[in-house]
């Protein structure tokens, strides 16, 4: 009885407060998209920057928003479809030595694997040809083999159309002339070269305005 | 002590100056590649492209550029399994991360977790964490860090658990998990840091009976796989009854293989150097392959020794949390004590939580 009492008074209290948050959620739900994690989990991949450029000095963020319609620009390019969820705020991060030089971009992405999201810093040139990658969490099976030299070296320096060369027509790994990389190792493989389109697709087609202006009059065009 | 009396003044001001630095960028060039980019971006090939700037033509550009807010509504229900009394706890705040930049080069992040507390249908404010991280060194090996911040000590770093009922010890063991200061930090390839001096007096900043934190972390590298670090801290903490001095030193651990993640801490020290304390955290938790499902179980194990005999208390957690919808978090946990002295028993309790998170 005294639990049905309280119960009751309580889900009187509830009801009264949440009505009131609840019209207000209700007033910005359409234009809402989200993220899941508090904002104090974000962190940026020094590591990956001093790792790739050891003549880093300092680094500019540039945050853009990926709206649906540059989802579907970038869709029209993959052979894979992506998530809805890959939508919202992301990060690119330009480095520049002391003169204020680019030397290159690092743009993280979160891809679904097997076992959990796998986050993976990927380095770029000023001309969106893959300088290396390095995971920044990856709960994986063959993650040494990947960033392996012997991986990294069959990648770097490749632009979106030379490793679309790597997949078969519905983005999977092709199983002969492809990428060289042990058997334990392929299902991460394949994973790593979709990113890898997609890094390269996004940062083209999102933050297409900021590349012109961080590669100056002199960068590729 | 005056120092710990002006951090919430310099907060403010950090708050306000974060604001104010940002440097437009310079006038752009309109080569031949930039026009080509600019129609595909269905842009005048004459419009202005400046970095810093979100939407290219608002005025507002230097408030919104790099700008990421949310708004954060959560509410709970707490059932207390001995007498069936229910609790019921909301939060609504904001969420928002600004990183602070010139053109070329980034000054550091302002974090800003502004929330109201209901308990019961009585709000009151409070300050879930309030923080500017200054980038010192460009590198990233030398950040000063200033505000409302986590205090440096097991697996309170890195931030995972605002906003969840999952969460570890540093509650219970140091008091609190943000406190008002400073801290220097810093990201290695290797490594990575963070001391801090701070209020010691938790949530809100008070100065009687002086109180004041030193604490550090040392640990390897977040981004691998198996991730350990040591800990210590040292100061008078402000409690309801006063300060106690604290002194810990601990090690953490955590380990990420398959579906799977481990963690640990382990943590010795005393109180008011007349009590003895151990106290034990494990976790092992179980998610899905795109983490909208999780499961843990965790066990807490809280040791005081105030004369000659060990007092035990602890508990066994098991709880879940799914992401049902787009913007919405399930989540519920069930509490078990475990305590061998049943006078010293806590009663179990069931919490449920509904998250409504957008921006």
């Amino acid at each position: 009885m005294i639990w049905r009492a309280n119960a009751s008074v309580a889900t009187r209290s509830v009801l009264r407060t949440w009505s009131g948050i609840g019209i207000g959620c209700l007033m910005l739900l359409a234009a809402a998209s989200s993220h899941g994690q508090a904002y104090c989990s974000l962190r940026d991949p020094m590591v990956a920057l001093n790792k790739a450029f050891p003549s880093f000095d300092h680094h500019r963020s540039i945050v853009r928003e990926v709206s649906e319609d540059h989802r579907d620009k970038i869709l029209d390019r993959l052979p894979f479809t992506i998530h809805r969820n890959e939508l919202g705020s992301h990060t690119l991060y330009a480095a520049f030595d002391s003169s204020d030089r680019l030397l290159g971009l690092i743009h993280v992405r979160t891809e679904r694997g097997r076992w959990g999201l796998t986050e993976i810093a990927w380095t770029l040139g000023p001309d969106l040809r893959v300088d290396g990658l390095r995971f920044q969490r990856s709960r994986e099976s063959g993650q040494a083999e990947i960033e392996s030299e012997t991986f990294q070296a069959q990648v770097r320096g490749l632009g979106f159309g030379e490793i679309r060369a790597f997949l078969d027509q519905d983005g999977s790994l092709r199983t002969e002339g492809g990428i060289e990389v042990p058997v334990n190792a392929r299902p991460l493989a394949e994973n790593t070269l979709r990113s890898a389109l997609k890094t390269i697709a996004a940062t083209e087609i999102v933050w297409g305005r900021e590349l012109v202006k961080l590669r100056g009059p002199d960068g590729p065009g | 002590m005056i120092i710990f009396r002006s951090v919430p003044a310099v907060a403010a001001l950090v708050l306000a100056g974060s604001l104010a630095v940002q440097v437009p960028a310079g006038a752009s060039t309109t080569d031949g590649a930039e026009a080509a980019v600019a129609e595909d971006l269905d842009q005048s090939p004459d419009e202005e492209l400046p970095l810093g700037d979100l939407s290219g033509e608002g005025k507002w550009s230097v408030l919104t550029d790099n700008l990421r807010w949310a708004l954060d509504v959560a509410g709970r229900v707490d059932v207390n399994t001995r007498d069936g009394s229910l609790t019921h706890v909301e939060f609504v705040g904001i969420d928002l991360h600004k990183v602070v930049s010139t053109s070329k080069r980034d000054i550091g992040t302002l974090l800003v977790q502004l929330y109201g507390k209901g308990v019961d249908g009585d709000w009151k404010y409070t300050t879930r964490l309030l923080y500017f991280n200054y980038l010192a060194s460009g590198g990233g090996g030398f950040n000063v860090r200033i505000g409302h911040i986590l205090v440096p000590f097991g697996l309170n770093l890195p931030s995972r658990t605002p906003g969840t009922l999952r969460q570890y010890i540093a509650g219970r063991n140091i008091g609190f998990k943000a406190d008002w200061g400073a801290s220097v930090n810093g990201v290695l390839p290797e490594w990575n840091y963070e001391i801090s001096l701070t209020r010691g007096s938790g949530v809100d900043f008070k100065s009687h009976d002086s109180p004041y934190l030193v604490s550090g972390r040392i640990g390897s590298s977040m981004e691998r796989p198996l991730v350990a670090g040591l800990s210590a801290l040292y100061g008078d903490v402000l409690g309801k009854n006063g300060v106690v001095r604290k002194a810990r030193v601990g090690a953490d651990v955590r380990w990420l293989g398959g579906p799977v993640d481990v963690r640990a801490e382990l943590s010795y020290g005393s109180d008011d150097r007349t009590t003895d304390v151990l106290n034990a955290f494990g976790e092992i938790s179980w998610w899905s392959p795109e983490e909208s499902v999780m499961g843990y179980v965790q066990g807490r194990f809280f040791m005081n020794k105030p004369a000659n005999a060990w007092q035990e208390t602890s508990y066994l957690t098991v709880g879940a949390r799914i992401h049902v919808l787009r913007y919405i978090w399930l989540s519920a946990d069930y509490r078990h004590g475990l305590t061998r002295d049943s006078r010293a028993q806590n009663p179990d309790v069931f919490r449920a939580q509904i998250r409504y998170r957008f921006f």
